[in-house]
């Protein structure tokens, strides 16, 4: 091996190293250590080798062979650009063969019809510390299904500025972005990917109505017993917020998305209640928040939904309030049934300060699917006669024993659409005092979006590998351990080795 | 045809009486299978806690594919193993020839060099399934004692993907023997290379520029994900492909340069 050759090998490395720490400066974005590391050594080395070669270099540029030269790095060249045109073509155009038998990693019709159509670009964003790998390769076949999907990583803590200009408050969430239109998404399943991707790329907003007029919760009140909270929270979430009196309108405008009665003192008129009524028959989304020691007058409502409200005040003794600074006239709820608005609330809680019993009546109708939403703990019982200063306590036959149900969820098919309704025994869980605990301002949120749900929401359930389990005994796993790591490399190592000795 | 045959049947039977393949491929055996006992015990007790912490939860029963799993990281580890086996098998393909001075016999002979090329290219190629076709006994093992039996495509695939990506390393490490006639340089040259594929593997994942995105899908490593997983992309099929095209081209190139060279 002589001196030239060395330095020709050294210049080599010299150059690959200077390419490859360019590459990263490019990738990363950063001049950091190791970039200047490889760049600043390579470079060294490129420049030793070329001045050691100097005259070998100065004698190539006049041989007869550089133009030869000349000519393959030309065929090279267009070699290179070849293969990078067909590469292009074929990153453009590739198509994705899913060979796990549950089809693990190829996504629904639906969706692919969704992708299909898009016709903005739409980026999905997560913020947490680390990136969630199932996330990111989730994307990576929305990807692979249209080219307007970008997905992006985001730690808040090092980018808080972009963490703000999408109103990230926690971590680990992930969002959809489409044009200036922000999604968040539950989870991220497939259906929860692709809902918000149709929710983002949605071009009409919907509109959530608040009924006014008996004195509810109101929008504007700072007081702490006000809605402001609740509806900043709707206005991030993209829906428009607004306020009517069914008195004036004597309808219930024909742009509602969703109409909600938050906790009237006074009883509704017998006609708003007909109008709440019949915009229900055509299929319409209500929301009805009841306190206890109120008349709202919606018996009519409740009568055909099949919705029963007790006359009573749920007490809550399990003392779990306690730890929240609440006492027993704030019930919680940990047990929630399996709906779509509390999908993800297994183990969690929420918070109803006064409230009332909502459940199923016996006499349903057949039509209705009742859901009993909101369960209190067994420590719990309606209470029928709440006295001002008075002794609380469990009376047998008058009071009824906890778990109480102090919300449902119903839906009925009206022709081709879905009336929907969620009455829950208490106003006060969502206004500004209360929103923030556990998962009160979710339980909200997430009614409003079910109801303002629409029909063309895809529900796809979670692929689920097989399960497969491999049970070796201790002795197996030692012989596996010597066949797979001992036995077979000997063998080769001593075929070897007599093949040497052989020839030797 | 013939021709090609002709030399790949020398170049192999070169390979079964060198001292280096075998012990490159008793190596590469030796780690590999320690690796697959590794992953596979790890992943067994993975699956405990899985069902364990199901069981705490009450979150009632949920599913856990040992093998699926197993067999994912192994083709991710391999394909970062091979990256520093295979130019062990390469670097003295041309180099060898070249100091011996057998490369002006090759050159004289009525062979074309397009045979040449191709014969050896074929030759470290068959050495390599040789290679993989031994891992797969791995794989047997866990098959028989696996409960149910895990389903054979995915694990096909992934070696179509470690196949088609060591093809590539394969033409690469050719192109680069046939640069020089020292076998340690062709080595190191290999090397240098693998290395920075890897680096671009590991450098460009959170990127999200245009030029990240190209880095991303230049980097061989990073496509072997998909094939482990059971899904082929035929963007990585292109990929793989064109390399080696690449990889054979400038062989071919290198080798006829070596005519008019010292002219």
């Amino acid at each position: 091996m002589n001196k030239k050759e060395l330095f020709k090998a050294i210049g080599y490395l010299g150059a690959a190293l200077l390419i490859s720490g360019a590459f990263r400066y490019y990738a990363f974005e950063t001049w950091q250590k190791w970039e200047k590391i490889m760049v600043g050594a390579g470079g060294a080395l490129l420049l030793l080798s070329l001045i050691v070669n100097f005259a070998e270099i100065k004698a190539v540029w006049s041989r007869r062979s550089t133009k030869l030269g000349a000519n393959t790095v030309t065929m090279t060249l267009a070699v290179i650009a070849i293969l990078g045109l067909l590469n292009f073509l074929g990153y453009r155009h590739s198509k994705r063969f899913d060979l796990s038998e549950e089809k693990l990693y190829s996504l629904s019709d639906q969706t692919k019809q969704i992708l299909s159509n898009l016709k903005q670009d739409v980026k999905i964003m997560h913020f947490d510390k680390q990136d969630d790998p199932v996330l990111r390769e989730r994307v990576q076949e929305y990807k692979a299904l249209s080219r307007r999907i970008s997905y992006e990583f985001v730690d808040p803590q090092e980018k808080p500025d972009v963490a703000q200009q999408h109103k990230i408050t926690s971590f680990n969430q992930t969002i959809v972005v489409a044009g200036d239109r922000i999604e968040r998404t539950e989870g991220i399943e497939e259906q929860d990917i692709t809902n918000a991707i149709l929710k983002a790329t949605r071009n009409q907003t919907k509109i959530v109505y608040f009924v006014e007029g008996h004195q509810e919760k109101s929008l504007t009140d700072s007081s702490g017993e006000g809605y402001r909270a609740i509806e900043n929270a709707l206005k991030n979430e993209n829906y428009e917020v607004k306020s009517v009196n069914l008195v004036t309108t004597n309808q219930v405008p024909s742009d509602a998305s969703v109409l909600v009665v938050a906790g009237p003192k006074q009883g509704l008129f017998p006609q708003e209640a007909s109008m709440i009524a019949k915009y229900l028959d055509e299929g319409g989304k209500v929301m009805l928040l009841v306190d206890p020691d109120t008349k709202p007058q919606l018996d009519e409502i409740f009568k055909k939904w099949g919705v029963e409200v007790g006359d009573d005040t749920i007490i809550d003794v399990s003392g779990v309030g306690r730890l929240f600074g609440t006492g027993p006239a704030v019930p919680m709820v940990s047990q929630y049934g399996s709906h779509q608005i509390t999908r993800n609330f297994q183990g969690t809680m929420t918070f109803f300060p006064l409230a009332r019993s909502v459940k199923r009546a016996a006499d349903a109708p057949s039509d209705v699917m009742i859901t009993e939403l909101l369960n209190t703990s067994a420590q719990s019982w309606a209470e029928t006669d709440l006295t001002l200063g008075g002794q609380v306590e469990f009376t047998e036959g008058k009071d009824t024993k906890g778990p109480i149900s102090l919300g449902i969820v119903a839906d009925k098919k009206v022709g081709q659409k879905q009336a929907r309704l969620v009455v829950i025994g208490d106003s006060d869980f969502a206004t500004d005092r209360y929103v923030g605990m556990q998962r009160n301002g979710d339980l909200f949120l997430n009614s409003i979006n079910w109801l303002a749900g629409d029909e063309d929401l895809i529900s796809v359930r979670p692929k689920e590998a097989k399960d497969r389990r491999v049970t070796l005994t201790q002795t197996q796993q030692n012989l596996l351990a010597f066949f797979n790591y001992i036995f077979l490399p000997l063998l080769v190592l001593g075929a070897g080795v007599s093949v040497w000795w052989r020839r030797r | 045809m013939k021709n090609i045959i002709a030399v790949f049947r020398k170049e192999l039977s070169l390979y079964f009486v060198s001292p280096i393949a075998y012990v490159a491929i008793g190596v590469f055996l030796a780690i590999m299978g320690y690796a697959f006992h590794i992953i596979l015990t790890g992943v067994i007790r993975e699956s405990f806690e899985h069902s364990m912490r199901a069981a705490q939860m009450g979150g009632g029963f949920s599913s856990f594919d040992v093998p699926a799993i197993v067999m994912q990281s192994f083709f991710g580890f391999m394909g970062t193993i091979l990256l520093f086996v295979i130019p062990f098998l390469t670097m003295g393909i041309y180099a060898e020839e070249r100091k011996r001075g057998t490369m002006e016999l090759l050159m004289t002979s009525p062979l074309k060099d397009s045979h040449i090329v191709l014969g050896k290219f074929l030759a470290t190629l068959t050495l390599f399934l040789i290679m993989l076709a031994v891992t797969f006994l791995y794989y047997m093992a866990m098959y028989i004692f696996s409960d149910p039996r895990p389903p054979l495509a995915p694990t096909l695939a992934g070696y179509l993907g470690i196949l088609l990506f060591g093809a590539a390393l394969i033409a690469i490490g050719h192109f680069l023997s046939s640069l020089t006639e020292n076998q340690i340089i062709a080595a190191v040259l290999t090397f240098a290379t693998s290395i920075m594929l890897f680096l671009l593997a590991a450098g460009v994942q959170d990127s999200t520029t245009a030029f990240g995105e190209i880095l991303k899908y230049l980097s061989l490593l990073n496509h072997l994900g998909d094939f482990g997983k059971g899904v082929i992309d035929t963007k990585s099929l292109v990929l793989y492909v064109s390399f080696v095209v690449l990889g054979v081209f400038l062989t071919l190139r290198s080798i006829d340069s070596l005519r008019w060279r010292r002219a």
